[in-house]
Parts: C-alpha cells; structure tokens; sequence
C-alpha cells in the first residue's frame, strides 16, 4: 500500500490555508465596510449593528430572520472558527447594505458557508481519487471503494455544521422558522428535548405526559387543564417534528447513494466533473431526485399533512388561553372582532343581493320610466303655462251665428 | 475524472473573491421598480382596483382583454419589467388590456368566500369594462388561479365572455402528477382557517419551496453570484425575487373553501361545485377557448390544464404548448416573443 502520509499533510495544509485566506478576505472587507460607516454612511445605532451588543435573534436563534437561523449563533459550539468569523462580519456588514440587497445578500451568505462545507467534502473526494488515478488496471473496484469511503464520511446528520446544514436541512430549516412564528415556544426548544433523558430519545417526553396526565386540582383547575392539553399538543407536534426530520434525513442517505451512482456512470462513460461547481450541481440534482422519491411517498404527505396540522392544534389552543386572559383583563378578544367582521361580512352582501334583486326585479326601470313619465308631464305643463303667459288677450267673439229665415 | 484538489481549492478562493466583491454590486443596487406599464385605476371596490393600460396604438383592438390573476401572488408578474412584460406585449399587439389587482386583503377580509371574488369583484370588474364600452361581453385571460376563477365566472357567466384564455391553469386538481396536490389533500384547512383566520403568504411560500427546496432556495442563490457583475442581470434577478416573496395572505374563507373544493375534492371536474349557490358546469362554457401550458410546470402540471378539453362545452378550443416553466412563461425572453402574439392573433381571428 502507498505511503500517501506526506501528500495527505501537504494537502491538509493547503485546505487550511485555503480556509485562513477565506477568512482574511471576509475580515478586510468587513474593515473596509467599518471604515466607510465611520467615513459617512449612516450609522446604524441598533443592536444589529453591533455584534457584540444584545442581539434578540442570537438570544432566540430561529426566531424571525433566515440569516441567523442558519448562523453559528444558532450552535456556536458545533460551527468552525471561520463560520464564526465570517458571521461576526456579515453582522457588522448587513444593517450597511440597502434594504433592496440585504436580503439577497442574507440568502447568498447563508449558502456560502454551505458551499464552503461543500468544498471540503468535494476536497475530501478529491484526494481520494487522486488515489484512484493512480491505481491502473483495477480502478473501477478502486473508484467504488473510495466513493464509498467519501459516502461513508459524507452525512448531513453528522456533520452538524449550520454551513452544511443550510445546504441539507433546508425544508426543516424553514419549517422551524415558520413554527416560531406562530407559536409561543421557539423551535430550538423541541431540540433540546430530544435525547435528554437517560433513558432513550423519549425519555423526557415521557416524563412530560406523565406530568401532563396529572389530575389538576382547585380553583384554577380549568385552567391547569388548558396548560396540559395545549402541552401534550406541543408534545405530538414534536414528535411530528422528529418524524419529519427523520424522513428528511433519509433524503441525505438516498442523495449521498444516487451522487456515487452517478460518479460511477461519470466514470465509465469516460466524462468528467471538471469543478467544484460541478460537484455543487450534481449534489443538488441528487437531493432534488431523493427528495422528489420521499416527497411522493404516502409516509411523508401524511407526516407533511400532520406537521402543519398539529402545529395548528396548538396554535388554537394557545389563542383560547390568551383569550382567557384578554377577557380576565375586559379587552376583546380575536373571536370578538371576528363575530364583527363577520356580521358586518354577512350585512354587505345582504345589502347586495337585496340590490342585485331590485336590479332583476325591474323595479329600478319602472323608477327610471316613472321619473322620466314624471318629467315629461311637468315639461308638458312648463309648456303649457308659458304659452298661456305668452299669447295675447283676445276679445271674445261671440260665434257667428246665422238666422235662417224661414220662408 | 474529478478536479484536483488544489483545483478545488483555487475554485473555492475565486468563488470567496468573488462573493466579496460581489457585495459592492449590492450596496449599489438602488430601487427596485416593479409594473412598468403606464396605467390607470378605473374602478375601485374594497381593495380591488381595477386598471386599465394606456394603449400603444391609435385605434386598439375593439373587444378588450381582462387579465385575471391569482391570488397567491401579485399581478405584476404579468408587467414585471419593460423586456419581460406580457402585459406591453398585448399592448404591442393592439390589444385593450385591463388587469384586476385583488390587493392585500387583511383581519377585515377574512370572510371573503369564493362568491365574494367571482360574483361580486370579478363580476363588477367585468360589468363595468362593459358598460365603458357599450359592449355586452369582453375577453378574459385567467393566469393559474385567476384562471380557474375565470373559468367559474365563464361558466357563471356565459353571456359576459366573448372568448376566454386560460394561462398555466389548474383544472384537474387530482392529476398523478401533482405534488401540491397531494399535499394539500389531507391537510385540515378548517382548524387552519378557524387559528389563523387569513392564511399568510410565507405559508403558501414555504408550500412552493418545498416542492423544489435544493434548487429553489440554495442552488438558485449561487447562480445570482455568476450575475453579481453585471448591474441589469442583478437587478433583473432581484426584481423576480421581490415579486416570490410579495405574497398577499389570503383571505380565510376563500382559501378553505379553494382547498376544499379544488384541491380535496376535484369538484370542477367532477361538476359538484357550487358558488355561491349556483352550479359551476364547465359545459356552459361555450366560448372560444384558447388554453395555454407550460411543459415543465411543477406547480401545475400539463395534464392538469389539459384535462379542460374534455369538460369544457365549446366546439372551437384550442391550446398553445409552451416548452418551459411556471414562471418562465411569463418572464423568459422567449415567452415574450412567444405568448402575447399567440394570444392576439388567435382573439383577432374570433372577434
């Protein structure tokens, strides 16, 4: 077997330098970008701005904006150094960019660190088939044995990086963002459940239930049982949840199958992936292609039917307690201003059909024809009396009369 | 076979510089301005507007053309900019253009059911082109939803339509081929309506990007890094952005009863639909019809525009085959030389 010892050092090194220049180019840019906030552009004075000042998305990370979802605030102990590096300089960076590009550039940000993680794993491939050139004869066993090897290090689920995350876990990733919005409890809180007892992945849920199926007691005993149905609401969207995650993670299994399939077919039909791009390309084919198989399955309609489902359970659930409270406080509540938008609803288009039913009717023509009658019997009259004022007195003649004379 | 891996690493150097770079581009890129088309509001009701688009030639085409839009998305998608413009082309072509903006509805709107929209703002829209121009029926171009809703209307409506156009619209709501479908079918729209009363478009949005999560939200966001340079390229591609994620909520009562009907339960094609207490029956649809597809459409999948043929009661239907997308039919250089001249030619030669 080949001493690659040295090469595999050589090459290490090359990548964090590779890695440590992909840094320094962030950090003079974000110089750059601090020296013209100082220079004149305006200077944003929000918490935003500084990153090192209280920030609420960084205290709730899947909170509100899809940047900071993805960043390593999220997780800093499972992000590399330069992820941190590069999100402490977008943070200073973001509130100088105009509205019309800052979300773009978030969205483009976000998938750098991905495409970054992507390098490294393209890297990773790329080394192991240096190997392969080098094989001769037998390389087409040669090739499959390293495709396996980069697969089995190639997994969405271990490498828990935001950067690769945001490449892998995008529709869970939005799912997270959109259940914080419309719920009382943040996403990250349905993370950190998972695994937590000692006893396996559902040991904590278990104890949950066992404390939420607790007889309630006393004079607020209505309302301890809002809070334990609204919880074991919460508890079946999670659960909800992990199966989601579970199904997507079998789209990162299938992905890393079909992309060694078709290095392979690369392979023998004797084409080549020319760059990383390339690479990039051919990933995303993949995961489309996996996700398109899950997507259509009967499993995922039914656990993609049931996460906005029970995400809704709970949401009503939580609108009925906070109406309790609105109530408590004499202030009205959303099923109130609903009642009166609704009859106010039912009122206009009453008003509306009671019009389009004098339309049809012919009642409004006959109004129509009877003012227009109306108006030509009192021009007739004008008439009339004016030509009376007009014409001059004349001495009544008396008819002629003629005397017959009887012979 | 595969690049070396200094190559890769002098790939992900070059992409680092160039996504640097590429935020000077940003900084600079000003406003975006969407719905280029000089036009006016003619008719207002609640927050529909109704407008009309100045014309380009002196005597315009005698019968004018009504653009019904969904509501999912806005109406500007029809006018986005001056080279991508299906609206300017009809104009080009002589054609009367009006177009219905259904607005933004909000708290105040959530009892808006599909009879509000067709017998009432559609109907009113319609009604007063009408009256403008002393004439006792007009054109309609439906566009996805808005095309089921002018199917609805035309079959409400039969004596107001002189022809009708059908633009990438869902009709068979069952096809095998319908990923959103499926997805909506065993979804409980009642507890969603009855919690969140109109449905917010981030919703729906996040609906449509997971059709297609890997391109639509990733690759799609390393491809404007190869425009970045070039100031129209960036501005064109942020301007499409703008109008993905310019999405109205919709309004409750609608939106429950669109998923029921439609999605769940096929009741167009099935000729169980009623609005507002009156049946909906494609065969009363006896005007021309003219039914425009696109081959590559993942949201609504050709066999589910073309199962129309087969419902529809006319004897003069006809379609037009687009090779492209959803939204390439609107945008693509080669929709706009394609879609507005198959439109006008084939109203010219009805009217």
């Amino acid at each position: 077997m080949t001493d690659n010892t040295g090469t595999t050092n050589a090459w290490g090194e090359a990548w964090l330098d590779t890695q440590r220049k992909y840094l320094d180019t962030w950090m003079n840019l974000a110089q750059r970008g601090s020296e013209a906030l100082g220079q004149g552009a305006k200077r944003d004075e929000s918490p935003a701005a500084n990153p090192f000042a209280a920030n609420p998305f960084i205290s709730n990370p899947f909170v509100a904006s899809s940047f900071t979802a993805n960043s390593s605030t999220a997780n800093p102990f499972a992000a590399n150094p330069f992820s941190i590096g590069i999100d402490q300089w977008w943070k200073l960076l973001a509130p100088s960019l105009p509205e019309e590009g800052r979300q773009a550039a978030g969205r483009l940000m976000d998938m750098n660190k991905g495409y970054l993680q992507m390098g490294e794993q393209a890297w990773n491939l790329a080394h192991l088939m240096q190997n392969v050139n080098k094989a001769g004869q037998d390389w087409q066993q040669n090739l499959q044995d390293q495709v396996k090897t980069w697969q089995e290090g190639f997994s969405c689920q271990k490498s828990g990086s935001p950067g690769w995350n945001a490449l892998c876990g995008l529709p869970l990733q939005h799912w997270r963002q959109l259940f914080s919005s419309y719920s009382m409890m943040p996403g990250d809180v349905e993370k950190s459940l998972r695994g937590a007892g000692p006893l396996g992945a559902d040991t904590l849920q278990h104890a949950v239930k066992g404390v939420l199926s607790t007889p309630t007691l006393g004079y607020t005993r209505e309302m301890q049982e809002d809070w334990q149905e609204w919880g074991k609401l919460w508890l079946e969207h999670i659960q909800v949840v992990q199966k989601y995650e579970q199904l997507l993670a079998g789209v990162s299994n299938r992905t890393v199958d079909l992309i060694g399939t078709r290095i392979m077919n690369i392979a023998k039909e004797g084409k080549s992936i020319d760059s990383l791009r390339q690479t990039y390309d051919l990933w995303v084919d993949c995961s489309e292609e996996a996700y398109t198989e899950l997507a259509n399955s009967s499993d995922f309609i039914s656990t993609q039917a049931r996460l906005t489902n029970t995400l809704m359970k709970v949401k009503h659930t939580e609108q009925k307690m906070v109406e309790q409270l609105l109530s408590v406080f004499n202030l009205p509540t959303r099923t109130e201003l609903d009642t009166a938008h609704e009859r106010t609803h039912r009122l206009r288009r009453e008003v509306r059909r009671l019009r389009h039913r004098l339309e049809e009717s012919g009642i409004e023509e006959l109004h129509q024809k009877f003012d227009q009658l109306r108006d030509e019997v009192r021009a007739m009259q004008a008439e009339s009396t004016t030509r009376s004022a007009i014409a001059p007195t004349q001495p009544t003649r008396k008819p002629a009369t003629t005397t017959k004379k009887e012979g | 076979m595969f690049p070396r891996p200094d190559q890769i690493l002098q790939e992900v150097m070059e992409f680092n510089t160039k996504l640097a770079n590429s935020f000077s581009s940003l900084n600079q890129v000003g406003n975006i301005e969407v719905g280029v088309t000089p036009k006016e509001a003619v008719y207002e009701e609640d927050k529909l507007v109704l407008y009309r688009y100045k014309s380009v030639v002196d005597k315009p085409h005698r019968i004018p053309l009504l653009i019904v839009y969904a509501l999912v998305n806005r109406p500007y998608m029809t006018d986005l900019q001056k080279d991508r413009s299906l609206v300017k082309g009809l104009l080009d072509e002589g054609i009367d253009v009006y177009l219905v903006d259904w607005g933004y509805p909000d708290g105040a709107d959530r009892f808006l059911d599909l009879s509000d929209y067709i017998d009432l703002y559609l109907h009113h829209c319609v009604e007063h082109i009408c009256k403008a121009h002393g004439l006792p029926r007009i054109n309609l171009l439906g566009i996805c939803q808005g095309g089921t809703f002018s199917l609805c209307y035309s079959a409400l409506y039969p004596e107001r339509v002189n022809n009708l156009v059908t633009m990438v619209t869902p009709v068979d709501f069952h096809t095998d081929d319908n990923l959103l479908s499926k997805w909506a079918r065993q979804l409980d729209v009642d507890i969603m309506v009855d919690t969140l009363g109109n449905i917010p478009g981030e919703l729906l949005n996040w609906s449509f990007l997971s059709l297609k999560p890997f391109q639509l939200t990733g690759q799609k966001y390393l491809s404007m890094l190869d425009i970045m340079d070039d100031p129209k390229k960036l501005r064109n591609f942020l301007r499409m952005e703008q109008w993905i994620f310019d999405s109205p909520d919709q309004a409750g009562e609608a939106f429950r009863e669109f998923i029921k009907y439609f999605f769940q339960q096929n009741r167009l094609v099935h000729d169980t639909l009623d609005i507002g207490g009156r049946p909906v029956r494609l065969a009363n649809i006896t005007m021309p019809v003219f039914n425009v597809y696109a081959t590559q459409d993942h949201l609504v999948p050709p066999a589910a525009s073309l199962a129309l043929e087969r419902k529809v009661g006319t004897k003069d239907y006809s379609t037009f085959t687009f090779v492209g997308g959803h939204i390439g039919i609107y945008v693509s250089g080669r929709a706009q030389k394609e879609i507005p001249p198959a439109i006008a030619n084939w109203i010219k030669a009805r009217d």
